[in-house]
C-alpha cells in the first residue's frame, strides 16, 4: 500500500501550483481553474486523511466540496459574462476602473 | 432523538430562506407586487428575529440531549446576540434598497431573495460548532454576495467590483479549505470541541494543525477585511451598490468575528496551549496592522465610500484588541462593538446610497459641501454616525471603543490599548471632514437624478437614532449582553 505522506506531499504539490497559478495568470478562467485546483488538492487531503484514520467524516465533506465547487463554477461564469459583455475582456490587468 | 424538533429549532433560518423563495416565484408570477417586496422581506427578517427569540429558551432542553443535529448548531442566547446584531444589519440595507432600486430601474425580486440568503448563510455561520457546517455557511454567504455585489450588472464598474471580490473570495476558500482538511488530519475531527479536545491531548505543538488553523484565521480575517487580508474592500465597496454595501461592510464582520472567536478558543484553551501566546502576538499583530493601515490610507481617500472602507479596516483592528486574550470575557466588548459598527456604518452606507445618484463615478467627499443644510435631515444622520465611527461621546461608537480598550487594560495589553487610542485619533480626523463639508462648505453641486423615499429615511433616522440613544442610555443594553455571554 502507498503510503499516506505520499498522497498528503501531492496535495501539497497540486494546491502550491494552484496557488502559484492564481497568483501569476491573467485571464480571469484560468485564475479560476487554479482555485479549483486547490479545491480538488484540499480534497485529496481530507480523503487521504480518511482513509488513514478509518474515519468517514473526511469523504463526506468531498461531496459537499463538489457541490460547493460547482455552485461558484456556476456565479463565477455568470460574472465573467456580465464582465466580458461590457467590457469585451477578462484579463484581470485590464479590470482597472478604481485606483485607490 | 428527534429531528422534528431539531428542524424547529432551526426556524429562523427556515423562515428567511422561505420568504426568499416566495419573494423570487413571485417576482416570475406577479412583478407587478415589486413595490412591496421590500416590505415582504423585511417583515420576514422581523419574523426571524421573533422565531429566534421563540426558539432561544429551549436551548435548556436542548442541553440535555446531544444537541440539535447531533451538536452542529448551537442554540444559546450567544448566538441569539449574535442573530439580532445580523438581522437589524439586514433590515437596515433592505430599507435603503428600495429607493437605490427604483432610481436605477434594477428592481428584481431577486435582489431580496439573495439578501435574505445571505442573512441564512449568517446565521448558520454564527450558530455552527463543526467546520463543515461552517464551510458550507461561508460558501452559501459568498454565492449570494457576489451576484449581489454585481446586481447593476450593466455598469462595468459594478461587475468589476464583484469579479474582483468573487476571484480573491474563491481562492481564500480554497485555503479555508485546506486549513479544515489539514486541522482534521491533525485532530481528527471537525467540531470546535473535539478539535480542542485533540490539540490539548497532544503535548507537542502540532505544526500541521497550526498551518491549518492559520489558513482559517486568513479566510475569516478576508471575510472582516483585516489587514492584510483588506485589498478587496475598497474596490468592491466602490463598486458595488451602495444599499448592498451597507449590508456587506457589516454583517459578514459580525457572523466571522464570532467563528475567529471559536477557532482561537479551540487553538489556545483557555492559554493553557504551549503555542498560545504566538496566536496571541498574531493576532495583535493583525490588530495593530489594520487599525495603521486602515486609518493611514483612510486619511487620504477622496471617495467616501472608499474612506469607509479603509476606516472598516481600522475598524476591524479594535476589534481584534479583544481577541487579542480568549476567554469568555471577550465576547461582551465584541458584541457591543459590532453593534455600535453595524448601526452607524450602515447608516452611512444608507446615507451615501440616497444623497449619490451616479454609482458608475466617484462619490467624492468635496460633493457633499453644504448640503447639510439642504437635506437637514439625511445630513444630520450623516454626522451622528461620522460622530460615532470617530468614537467622539455619548455616541455608541464611543461605547463600543470604551468596552474593548478596557478589556484590552484589564487583559494587561495596556501598550495595545495605547496604539488603539492614538490610532483611533487620526479617524476622528477624516469622519470629521465629513462633517466640516456637510456644514462648513459652499454648496458646489445641484441635487440630480435623486431619490429619497421614506423607507431610505426610515433606515437613516433607525441607525443615527439607535447610535444616540444607546449611547446616552446603555445599562439596559450592557445588561442584556452581560447575561448572554455568561458562561454557560
Amino acid at each position: 500500500m502507498v503510503p499516506i505522506s505520499w498522497y498528503l506531499m501531492l496535495a501539497a504539490l497540486l494546491f502550491a501550483i494552484g496557488t502559484i497559478g492564481a497568483l501569476t495568470r491573467r485571464n480571469g478562467i484560468s485564475i479560476f481553474l487554479s482555485i479549483e485546483l486547490m479545491l480538488n488538492a484540499a480534497n485529496l487531503t481530507l480523503v487521504a486523511y480518511s482513509r488513514q484514520m478509518g474515519d468517514r467524516t473526511g469523504q463526506l465533506i468531498v461531496f459537499f466540496v463538489m457541490a460547493v465547487a460547482a455552485a461558484e463554477a456556476a456565479v463565477g461564469l455568470a460574472l465573467f459574462i456580465a464582465v466580458f459583455r461590457s467590457r469585451r475582456t477578462i484579463d484581470v490587468n485590464r479590470l482597472n476602473l478604481m485606483r485607490w | 432523538m428527534s429531528t422534528h424538533f431539531d428542524w424547529m429549532l432551526l426556524l429562523p433560518e427556515l423562515v428567511l430562506t422561505a420568504a426568499g423563495v416566495v419573494i423570487l416565484l413571485l417576482e416570475a408570477i406577479a412583478p407587478s407586487l415589486r413595490r412591496s417586496f421590500t416590505a415582504l422581506a423585511v417583515l420576514a427578517t422581523l419574523g426571524a428575529g421573533y422565531a429566534a427569540y421563540y426558539v432561544t429558551p429551549l436551548h435548556h432542553v436542548v442541553a440535555s440531549r446531544a444537541g440539535t443535529f447531533n451538536g452542529l448548531i448551537e442554540t444559546s442566547p450567544l448566538t441569539f446576540a449574535f442573530t439580532l446584531v445580523v438581522l437589524l444589519s439586514t433590515v437596515l440595507s433592505l430599507l435603503a434598497s428600495q429607493s437605490y432600486l427604483r432610481r436605477e430601474g434594477i428592481l428584481a425580486g431577486e435582489y431580496h431573495a439573495l439578501l435574505l440568503w445571505c442573512a441564512v448563510g449568517l446565521l448558520l455561520m454564527l450558530r455552527a460548532t463543526e467546520l463543515l457546517t461552517v464551510f458550507l455557511a461561508l460558501e452559501t454567504l459568498s454565492l449570494c454576495l457576489y451576484c449581489l455585489a454585481a446586481f447593476h450588472r450593466r455598469i462595468s464598474i459594478s461587475s468589476e467590483a464583484a469579479i474582483k471580490y468573487f476571484l480573491m473570495g474563491a481562492f481564500v476558500s480554497a485555503f479555508a479549505l485546506y486549513g479544515i482538511a489539514l486541522v482534521y488530519g491533525a485532530t481528527g475531527s471537525t467540531r470546535f470541541l473535539g478539535i480542542g479536545r485533540a490539540l490539548a491531548a497532544q503535548p507537542f505543538t502540532n505544526v500541521l494543525a497550526s498551518l491549518g488553523f492559520l489558513f482559517l484565521v486568513a479566510a475569516f480575517g478576508f471575510k472582516m477585511s483585516i489587514a492584510p487580508f483588506h485589498a478587496w474592500s475598497p474596490d468592491t465597496y466602490q463598486g458595488a451598490p451602495s444599499p448592498f454595501v451597507a449590508f456587506l461592510s457589516v454583517a459578514p464582520k459580525v457572523a466571522s468575528a464570532l467563528v475567529l472567536y471559536r477557532l482561537l478558543e479551540a487553538v489556545v484553551q483557555g492559554g493553557t496551549a504551549p503555542n498560545s501566546h504566538k496566536w496571541s502576538t498574531a493576532v495583535a499583530f493583525l490588530s495593530v496592522a489594520s487599525m495603521l493601515v486602515g486609518n493611514f490610507l483612510a486619511l487620504v481617500q477622496r471617495d467616501v465610500k472608499r474612506m469607509l472602507a479603509y476606516s472598516g479596516v481600522a475598524h476591524m483592528g479594535y476589534l481584534l484588541l479583544a481577541l487579542v486574550v480568549v476567554d469568555r470575557a471577550s465576547l461582551m466588548p465584541v458584541l457591543v462593538y459590532l453593534l455600535a459598527y453595524v448601526l452607524m456604518n450602515a447608516g452611512a452606507f444608507t446615507v451615501v446610497s440616497l444623497l449619490y445618484s451616479r454609482p458608475g463615478e466617484q462619490h467624492l467627499i468635496a460633493d457633499l459641501a453644504g448640503w447639510g443644510y439642504r437635506y437637514p435631515l439625511l445630513g444630520g444622520c450623516l454626522a451622528v454616525c461620522m460622530l460615532s465611527l470617530g468614537g467622539i461621546p455619548p455616541t455608541l461608537g464611543f461605547l463600543g471603543k470604551y468596552v474593548v480598550f478596557l478589556n484590552a487594560v484589564g487583559d494587561g495589553l495596556v501598550g495595545l490599548a495605547v496604539i488603539g487610542v492614538l490610532a483611533s485619533l487620526v479617524g476622528v480626523f477624516y469622519y470629521l471632514r465629513v462633517v466640516y463639508y456637510l456644514y462648513m462648505k459652499p454648496e458646489t453641486r445641484q441635487p440630480e437624478g435623486l431619490l429619497i423615499d421614506v423607507w431610505g429615511r426610515t433606515a437613516a433616522v433607525l441607525a443615527a437614532l439607535g447610535t444616540l440613544a444607546l449611547g446616552l442610555w446603555p445599562t439596559g443594553l450592557l445588561q442584556w449582553l452581560m447575561q448572554a455571554t455568561a458562561v454557560k
